[in-house]
């Protein structure tokens, strides 16, 4: 039996699979479908201060292997998440990431402060890559400025484990992961989804009345590995990775390029079991393998020891 | 409660023109339920080249079968890549199907009901008459139904023999009413002495204005619609339209079958769907 254990400051998880913010509700959606014993943990719709109507229709299109969407993070809120959402995501038997979302340093401050420390989260994911809302987020994502000024204002708002999620619509990642990491962040994850856009020909207008949308699903899968593979060669905190996860061997390709667990986003859309399934197709691999620990192939296309 | 299925194909039959019926086949879970006319499935053919999200499918019928199976008849048109693939399905196919899914048309429905549907729309009006004409007198379930030709034209003659009154319109003139098939509905409305519940299914504009007429004439209008949808229950948040309020609700689990008095119908965010 592969010993399948792994983690990120804090956070120990029983395997490398976790679900991505924004394709897993807040767990509850999924209940009587995924066995919370079976994969590592889930991570949250991302949550604002005050609740968020998100954007208008139409806000997702499917494209080649992918789909756009460009939700606008509609969420209940923190103190409807601490009302509404946290006692269910006390009773699972995985670890719980709150994905956290503001349009200031200090609204996402308010809400780490709100979070970060109940009972029933285990971690906070800092979303500064959302390319589908006009303000915050991905504005902070894309400088080092921006990383360092939340990191640092999260990192002193919460004791619990700090992961910054990164952007891909950006030049210089490496960068800016180390940027996370100098101001005190446990992990990074990587990649949110891909700036796009589709087209209604006939009607001679962008699909998504948004106009630009995230680009999530297998389309992304070699984007995202190439970025975890460079970012894994400039930082030392733990990464974790997500980008278009279907499979078992999805992960073991993110874990070989240097992801320490994983994230699954687009696939519990097509599956609500996806996520279990896929920690099974690992384990299975591992095991098929003689894989004794997980850990051995983190990183496996690296030379560093 | 909804489960993830993987069916086979028992049947793939073309009707006439580009419009079709696949029947699924699967063993339902215990605590899979009745599948209320008006609820959907999503589906995802297991073919190589096929899309990568699954499609919601209204249900034309779902029925019992001997050994703990159930069958699911779905009726399409192709108009696209993923319709096109799904006339190559066989019985060698198989299927992934979530089911059932979304709210359905409500238990109980105060007569007389109007069914008022329009090229791919039909398939929940169908189920629904078919399920529940013995609960009503004869000729108080209407069949209103609308195409371009004649050949969008169907189940006209199946509702005949069901004791439904049946109104067929054709944006061509060759078939019944000429025009749109709010025509004669108009002339129905106009007609009734007691309040009538519509349900409608169709495209956009013609929910639209069957909308609007129900409005006028003070009738229950019950649309079950349609939009983009990732996942079907709940979670990717991709098909929401909004209500009388401004506020997003979700058509997978809040509908699709909506109250045209609660939401947004007219709202400039619909219709997008071409």
């Amino acid at each position: 039996m592969t010993d399948m254990t792994t983690g990120f400051g804090k956070v120990q998880l029983r395997n490398p699979i976790m679900t991505a913010s924004g394709c897993f509700g807040y767990a509850k959606e999924f209940h009587g479908q995924v066995d919370w014993s079976t994969i590592g943990g889930v991570v949250t719709k991302g949550i604002s201060p005050a609740p968020r109507e998100g954007n208008p229709p139409p806000r997702i299109y499917e494209t080649p292997q992918g789909m756009l969407n460009a939700i606008g993070l509609q969420n209940v809120g923190a103190d409807g998440f601490l009302t509404e959402k946290l006692d269910y995501l006390r009773e699972i038997d995985c670890k719980v990431m709150v994905n956290i979302y503001g349009k200031t340093v200090e609204e996402y401050v308010e809400v780490t402060e709100k979070l970060g420390d109940v009972d029933g989260v285990d971690a906070v994911e800092a979303n500064l890559s959302c390319p589908n809302v006009a303000a915050g987020g991905i504005e902070f994502g894309t400088t080092i400025e921006g990383i360092e000024h939340i990191t640092i204002a999260m990192r002193a708002a919460t004791k619990s484990t700090l992961v910054v999620k990164l952007s891909p619509n950006v030049s210089n990642l490496g960068e800016l992961a180390k940027a996370a990491e100098a101001s005190g962040a446990d992990a990074v994850s990587l990649i949110n989804t891909l700036r796009g856009m589709a087209v209604d020909i006939q009607r001679r207008k962008p699909i998504l009345q948004n106009r630009f949308g995230g680009l999530s699903g297998p389309a992304i899968k070699p984007v995202a590995l190439a970025q975890v593979f460079q970012t894994y060669e400039a930082v030392t905190i733990p990464i974790v990775g997500m980008g278009g996860i279907m499979t078992g061997s999805d992960v073991i390709e993110f874990l070989m390029a240097g992801a320490c667990c994983v994230q699954v986003g687009t696939a519990n859309f097509i599956d609500p079991q996806a996520s279990q399934k896929i920690a099974t197709q690992v384990q299975e691999w591992c095991e098929h393998q003689g894989v004794e620990k997980v850990d051995e192939i983190i990183g496996a296309l690296h030379s560093r020891s | 409660m909804y489960n993830q299925y993987c069916s086979s194909v028992t049947r793939n039959v073309r009707l006439k023109g580009a419009y079709y019926v696949l029947t699924l086949e699967y063993t339902p879970t215990a605590d899979h339920g009745e599948v209320v006319p008006g609820q959907f499935v999503m589906m995802r053919p297991r073919l190589s080249g096929g899309p990568l999200l699954p499609r919601p499918m209204s249900i034309l019928e779902w029925r019992e079968k001997p050994g703990g199976k159930a069958q699911l008849d779905i009726f399409y048109k192709v108009h696209g890549a993923g319709t096109d693939l799904m006339t190559t399905l066989t019985v060698e196919h198989q299927v992934d199907l979530l089911a059932p899914l979304g709210n359905g048309f409500p238990d109980e429905i105060a007569g007389p009901v109007l069914l008022v549907g329009g090229g791919v729309g039909i398939p929940p009006l169908v189920n629904w008459a078919r399920e529940l004409h013995q609960d009503y007198e004869p000729g108080s379930i209407h069949y209103f139904v609308g195409g371009r030709t004649h050949k969008d034209i169907f189940f006209d003659r199946q509702l005949e023999r069901l004791r439904c009154k049946v109104h067929v319109a054709t944006n061509d003139g060759s078939r019944g009413h000429h025009g749109f098939v709010t025509g004669p509905l108009e002339t129905v409305l106009t007609g009734l002495d007691a309040s009538p519940t519509v349900l409608t299914c169709g495209p956009m504009a013609m929910m639209q204005a069957v909308a609007k007429l129900c409005e006028t004439h003070g009738a229950t209008c019950l649309a079950s619609l349609e939009a983009y949808m990732a996942c079907g229950f709940g979670v990717c948040l991709g098909c929401v339209v909004p209500d009388k309020t401004g506020d997003f609700i979700r058509l997978c689990v809040d509908g699709p079958v909506m109250d045209t008095s609660m939401v947004d119908i007219h709202s400039e965010y619909l219709g997008g769907l071409g």
